[in-house]
């Protein structure tokens, strides 16, 4: 089935894995905004050679090539606080780089909703 | 990772932020307090905040490493009180002063300042959370 | 693909450019019906699974809502895939049985 639906949907499903496990991530930022001796974190999506991940390998019994949420992940620190509480999270940064994030999933997740409308109608044959 | 650890991390810090504007508050209110139950003027108080890794077992590497806030402690201002001569004030000693908390109402307000604007901010990580919960809906369309 | 009279040898081509993908034909690689509809099936079964599994997940308070839906869409599509395959292995064999022979 995966000749059917294409490369677009798994590697649109492991965006969304990763997005949302970002966000998870960005959110502690947020949260320990204040926290004495805290260091900004972000993630990272890559694999072990550090490029990029492409997906393949169709195997007929699987129906996803996505890789399993967590893998290739990389969680990176960001440098040690200058404020006198040792903190260090930028907060205007903090707060972008949620936002954006959290609007690149909105994004893909109706990219995918809608690239799954059609394969639908790709895989029955039928209009709806 | 998931959304609602997203939720989760987002109201410990409307938690803690919360926790740090009741104390400012409290600072402010009783700047001029000269008697307490426990003896001797108000001492100005703080919130020390901690970063804590996520309750449950059996997380990956990344949910590990994930951390909500939470009030570590309260401390209490441990220097001396500020001395200030009115002799006239019913707290005055024989020399005539006044023992004071040793608060200033610009620092407080300023506190009070940064405490809500992160309150607001994990309000917004909050409102990411379910806008994006609200997005993953559209998936199943 | 419309209701009506279909070819058998039709069907069973166009069982095989749904493999595929219709991109490219390999005709030393014609695989059989009963191959490609086991491969379905097991997948199919697999995503059922994997929906009912992040499901009861969710329900138990310890779920993602992301990887239900992921899971959920999967097992849509998958089912969908059966029954239209179904359907028209089913359309193929009526259409063999009416030959006149």
């Amino acid at each position: 089935m995966d000749a059917l639906i294409g490369k677009a949907i798994p590697q649109l499903e492991a965006s969304l894995r990763f997005r949302e496990a970002r966000q998870a991530v960005l959110a502690a930022n947020v949260a320990n905004i204040d926290t004495p001796g805290y260091r900004s974190a972000d993630l990272k999506f890559e694999d072990a050679l550090g490029a990029a991940v492409t997906l393949s390998r169709s195997h007929p019994a699987h129906l996803s090539d996505a890789p399993e949420a967590g893998s290739a992940y990389r969680l990176e620190l960001g440098p040690r606080g200058t404020r006198p509480d040792g903190n260090g999270v930028d907060s205007d940064r903090a707060m972008i780089q949620l936002s954006r994030n959290a609007g690149a999933f909105s994004d893909q997740a109706e990219v995918l909703a809608r690239l799954l409308a059609l394969a639908r109608i790709a895989v029955t044959g039928e209009p709806r | 990772m998931k959304l609602s650890d997203i939720m989760d991390i987002a109201a410990s810090g409307l938690s803690a932020q919360r926790a740090r504007m009741t104390v400012t508050a409290s600072n402010l209110a009783n700047a001029e307090t000269t008697r307490t139950p426990e003896g001797g003027p108000y001492r100005r108080r703080d919130v020390v905040f901690a970063a804590r890794p996520l309750p449950g077992g059996f997380r990956g590497e990344i949910d590990r490493a994930l951390r909500s806030v939470q009030v570590d402690r309260v401390i209490e201002d441990s220097r001396p009180p500020v001395t200030r001569y009115e002799p006239s004030h019913p707290d005055a000693n024989a020399e005539g002063n006044v023992l004071l908390p040793r608060i200033e109402p610009v620092e407080e307000f300023t506190n009070m300042l940064s405490a809500s604007r992160s309150f607001e901010a994990n309000l917004l990580v909050l409102r990411k959370a379910r806008e994006m919960g609200q997005a993953a809906l559209r998936i199943g369309r | 693909m419309l209701p009506g009279p279909i070819d058998g040898a039709a069907a069973a081509s166009a069982l095989r450019s749904l493999r595929s993908g219709g991109l490219e034909e390999k005709p030393s690689e014609v695989a059989s019906f009963a191959e490609v509809a086991g491969s379905v099936l097991r997948g199919a079964n697999q995503a059922q699974n994997e929906a009912h599994q992040q499901a009861q997940a969710l329900a138990g308070e310890e779920g993602d809502i992301v990887e239900a839906l992921l899971a959920m869409s999967r097992a849509d599509l998958s089912l969908r895939f059966v029954v239209s395959l179904r359907n028209r292995a089913l359309d193929a064999y009526n259409e063999i049985m009416r030959l006149q022979v």
